[in-house]
């Protein structure tokens, strides 16, 4: 449906050069002429008043006519109303015109620039088309909605009150409009100046939005560095120059606006010597005189907005040239072929004298020949800078040859369109990019981006087998078990992960039980906080955290009643006092806060609070609760710090029980026994529905823990030492699900895990796995890949040539660009580059046996 | 710097227990009461069942072992069969793992709980977080861990020379001939 819209606009003239008029006068005809009808109303409505001002006082009060003053004071009104309207009509008008134009421009815009060759972007920052795409468009935008408008109204008003003006007194008319040419000369020299200062400030602008960006996306090897100076300085350069331009350009403004001012004010004088001296000699009305002061002031009005417009219509001009100005670049393929459908390619690739030189004239591959058939398996290596990615990125269409042909089933690369490309041809860069959002959303980029969904969506098990063909799937599962998965995404798969947690508790009875300590509701939990052995659940909306717990009326009465508060504070405050004493020069290491309840950032207020006790009790509420939220977060089996009075342990079970009973009303004699037909290998028992408290889920082996990762739940309790690696027990549990197949629902949750900006959660090897599986999903004869493994273990690498040698053989032709020489043997054919020209080719074995080129790569690695 | 001038009143019993716990071990025998605390405080409580394994040769080590109950076996592995060293209790040569805390190695022993033990463990990185703070505890430490290794050493190589059959003993001719390789 896009693509349309965008074929038939490849008629009209390119974005870039098209002239801001354009943009305004193309569409939106109707509305345009619907606001200058308005507009014309309006002047009537304004104009109006000035008519009736003379006739109140020259008629109404001239001749003591009340029902005449109430007519024209009426009509007065009136007017004065409907002028109001036709005025905030014609403000929302513009506005939201200005905005649809400005939507289209940026629209338009986006579309050519992400068009644009590679070699564009190789000398474009980011930071000047970032900042050309947002804030220097938007303050076009504010003019646009009035550019057609504004000047309009303000020439037939100025025309409309002369007018007026002239039929009370052509020679007070022309006395006062004698200055306003003088105008004309004056701010036009400004403005020049204006412009001048401001396209300096633009691309100042832009230098700084640079360096910005740069900063940023080098923020690791600044950190690593040191070297907030050195960026400091950087930008220290562009700030000085932004305030000493901005200092100028408002200087200039201001300029302009004084003598408009001086210009304004000179009328109202001429108009009081000359008015007044006709008035005094009754060659003028003094109704007359009042109106033709009022319409003066009105005039003035028109003639400043013409004024304004024309500085606005300037600084807009200047903004949007240096915008197009910096992508009038031309695109260099179509993105749909005209006139045929898509080509769908056998995957012979036929190069003749093929050369390639940079706009420096530096000739990176010259007089390539190579003929790659169909199905062909062929590795391009060399010397670094001997242009083997380079050669890679032309067959991709990726850059543009500078001489001979390159021909793909015989069509010539140069006519082929986008699509016809990314049909066929998939690549996987050397330093792939992965897009903010989860992996699946990466995995799926290439299928997704396919036009007219021309390549389905792949199946679950696809994904899956792809997921293991690239050795993605223990970081996956990783990823998947380490997931709070959201309410609604565990509804369908709730019966499967509960099946899950019975094969761990009980078929991996014996290692389950050394590494965790289980959610029992009759036992005091040693490996969980207090809050979890009093609470013993969670709440949907996140009610009863250990933050909100102080200010819960039932916690509080239940804790007060049980006489738990006052232990659970003294608790608290003997946890502060050991820490202060224990690590009092220490309170801004955080390593020193990783086996206790208190956090690093926290110590400055405990240590100040427990100063001021002295040896007092805490009384104030507020510190009573700082002690408890310490309470509430100790680990008796691994907060170090204290050991807790085991007359708490039972009190605080007891305490539980009566929670659960009878504030959330849980049946604890279901949810006790869920455990013991959890374990005995019977159903697993729903709880009893209490639908006004389901809020609550407590642990019970029947209930799914929502605010807990799926490893939580499959756990089903603490672990009792972090140091005991689990992983054991993780192992045999991932082979029981996978005997029951049911690991690709870990897997799922897995691929919904978010990367973060630009892929930064991944490692690096985890990226290249992301974007290798990512180019395996997309069906296409011809594969690139540019050291598509480089980054990667020898392992992974080893295994991902198999999938290449094996599953691709006889179905795709495969481009490899290859660092490693012992990956090259399972290829067809190899080809060396040196200094841009092939000097070798041949299989692994004739080369070798040639003894050149290759041979000494092959020894030398 | 490690002067301490809050009253010691308040301090908590447990990391006292600890504490006096780790006096015991000949490492610990002439730390001062406040870093001793901070050890205390650091060290985390582990319990292994018999017959499990505690070390694991060839992984990457982090931490030293101090045995509070249980027997332990050090064992090294060679040709993927295990030969004994040395038998690990509470009261004598209660510990392993120390150099751990010296520097990052892969376990070149691998050791076994003979009973249910409990130990306690201190990683590396308390061992170097405490002595950022306390430098000048660093030298006594690192004197104390080569002392008790060189017992353990001692200790293993007579167990090892008198179980090794008389054929194959070498006599030493020459004070400077071979050095004999020993884990």
């Amino acid at each position: 449906m896009a693509t349309k819209t965008w074929q038939k606009q490849s008629d009209d003239i390119p974005v870039c050069q098209r002239s801001l008029f354009y943009w305004i006068l193309r569409k939106h005809r109707g509305i345009q002429l619907l606001l200058l009808v308005i507009i014309l109303t309006s002047l009537f409505f304004r104009v109006f008043p000035l008519e009736m001002q003379r006739r109140i006082i020259n008629e109404a009060i001239h001749l003591r006519d009340e029902q005449l003053l109430f007519l024209y004071c009426g009509l007065y009104i009136g007017a004065v109303l409907l002028a109001g309207i036709t005025k905030y009509l014609i403000n929302v008008i513009q506005t939201v015109l200005g905005q649809k134009i400005l939507m289209e421009m940026r629209t338009e815009l986006y579309h050519h620039i992400l068009q644009l060759p590679l070699q564009f972007y190789r000398k474009m920052q980011p930071g000047t088309v970032i900042s050309a795409m947002t804030a220097e468009l938007n303050s076009i935008g504010f003019f646009l909605g009035g550019a057609l408008a504004i000047p309009v109204t303000s020439i037939l008003s100025f025309l409309v009150f002369v007018g007026f003006m002239f039929t009370l007194s052509p020679l007070l008319t022309l006395l006062s409009i004698s200055i306003y040419p003088l105008e004309l000369i004056v701010i036009p020299l400004l403005q020049k100046r204006y412009n001048r200062l401001n396209k300096k400030r633009i691309k100042t602008t832009r230098a700084m939005a640079n360096v910005v960006n740069e900063a940023i996306s080098g923020i690791h090897e600044i950190h690593a560095n040191a070297a907030y100076d050195l960026e400091e300085k950087r930008m220290a350069g562009f700030i000085d120059r932004l305030y000493s331009l901005l200092k100028r350009l408002l200087f200039v403004k201001y300029g302009i606006k004084f003598a408009n001012n001086l210009f304004q004010s000179v009328g109202p004088f001429i108009l009081f010597l000359i008015g007044g001296y006709l008035a005094i000699n009754g060659q003028f009305t003094l109704g007359a005189l009042v109106a033709f002061l009022s319409a003066y002031e009105k005039v003035y009005d028109p003639w400043k907005e013409m004024l304004e417009y024309y500085q606005a219509l300037q600084d807009a001009q200047v903004r949007y040239k240096q915008i197009m100005q910096i992508f009038d670049v031309e695109i260099e393929h179509l993105i749909l072929p005209g006139g045929r459908g898509i080509i769908e390619l056998q995957g012979a690739i036929e190069l003749k004298n093929v050369g390639f030189t940079v706009e420096s004239g530096v000739k990176l591959l010259s007089n390539i020949t190579m003929q790659i058939r169909p199905n062909e398996q062929v590795a391009l290596v060399g010397f670094s800078g001997s242009g083997k990615s380079t050669l890679a990125l032309l067959m991709a269409q990726l850059y543009k040859l500078s001489s001979g042909s390159l021909q793909l089933d015989g069509y010539d690369i140069n006519t082929m369109s986008k699509a016809d490309i990314s049909r066929n041809i998939t690549m996987i860069a050397q330093h792939p990019f992965i897009f903010t959002g989860t992996i699946r959303d990466n995995l799926l980029y290439s299928v997704r981006a396919a036009a007219d969904g021309e390549q389905e969506v792949p199946a679950r098990r696809r994904i899956m087998m792809t997921i293991r063909d690239v050795g993605l799937e223990e970081d996956i599962l990783r990823f998947g078990l380490n997931s709070v998965i959201p309410y609604e995404r565990v509804a369908p798969l709730k019966r499967k992960f509960l099946r899950m947690r019975h094969i761990i508790i009980h078929e991996l009875h014996e290692d389950y039980t050394k590494s965790v300590e289980i959610y029992d509701a009759r036992k005091f939990l040693h490996y969980s906080t207090l809050r979890d052995n009093l609470i013993f659940g969670d709440s949907l909306r996140g009610r009863y955290t250990v933050e909100s717990m102080a200010d819960d009326h039932d916690i509080m009465e239940l804790l007060t009643s049980t006489g738990l508060e006052n232990e659970l504070v003294r608790l608290g405050l003997a946890i502060a006092r050991v820490t202060i004493e224990l690590l009092g020069e220490f309170g801004d290491d955080e390593f020193f806060f990783r086996g206790n309840p208190m956090e690093s950032g926290e110590f400055e207020r405990y240590n100040s609070l427990v100063q001021e006790l002295g040896d007092e009790a805490p009384q104030k509420k507020q510190d009573r609760t700082m002690f408890l939220k310490l309470a509430l977060r100790f680990i008796p089996g691994r907060h170090n710090i204290v050991t807790m009075d085991p007359a708490l342990e039972s009190a605080i079970t007891e305490a539980r029980e009566t929670f659960l009973n009878d504030i959330v009303k849980v049946d604890l004699e279901t949810c006790c026994h869920g455990i013991e037909d959890f374990q005995m290998e019977q159903n697993l028992l729903d709880l009893p529905r209490f639908e006004q408290e389901r809020d609550f889920i407590a642990y019970c082996p029947s209930e799914y823990l929502y605010s807990h990762t799926l490893l939580d739940n499959l756990l089903f309790g603490a672990l009792k030492e972090e140091l005991r690696e689990n992983q054991h027990l993780i192992e045999n549990a991932m082979d029981a699900f996978r005997r029951e197949r049911l690991v690709d629902e870990i897997i799922d949750v897995g691929l919904d895990f978010n990367v973060g900006s630009q892929g930064d959660r991944l490692s690096g090897g985890q990226k290249q796995k992301v974007a290798i599986a990512r180019a395996f999903l997309k069906q296409g004869r011809i594969l690139i890949m540019d050291e598509a493994t480089a980054s990667l273990d020898n392992t992974s690498q080893g295994k991902i040539q198999q999938v290449v040698d094996k599953k691709f053989r006889g179905k795709k032709t495969i481009i490899a660009v290859i660092h490693r020489l012992d990956l090259t043997p399972s290829y067809d054919r190899i080809f060396v580059l040196k200094a841009g020209s092939i000097i070798e080719q041949g299989s692994y074995d004739e080369l070798m046996a040639q003894k050149g080129a290759f041979y000494e790569l092959a020894k030398s690695t | 710097m490690n002067s301490q001038n809050q009253p010691d009143t308040d301090t908590g019993a447990h990391l006292k227990e600890i504490s006096s716990f780790l006096r015991h071990f000949s490492v610990f025998q002439e730390t001062p009461v406040e870093v001793l605390k901070l050890y205390a405080y650091l060290s985390q409580k582990v319990e292994y069942s018999a017959g499990e394994t505690i070390i694991q040769q060839g992984r990457p080590s982090d931490r030293m072992y101090l045995i509070m109950q249980g027997k332990v076996s050090i064992c090294e592995e060679r040709n993927e069969q295990h030969f004994f060293l040395q038998d690990l209790t509470e009261t004598e040569l209660n510990c392993f793992g120390e150099l751990a805390l010296l520097a990052k190695f892969d376990w070149f022993f691998s050791a076994r709980a003979i009973t249910d033990v409990t130990l306690l463990s201190i990683s590396r990185e308390a061992f170097i977080k405490i002595h950022e703070r306390f430098p000048e505890q660093y030298p006594l430490a690192v004197e104390r861990i080569v002392k008790l290794r060189v017992a353990r050493f001692v200790n293993q190589i007579d167990y090892l020379l008198d179980h090794l059959p008389k054929e194959a003993w070498k006599e030493c001719k020459i004070l400077t001939d071979d050095t004999t390789d020993t884990t």
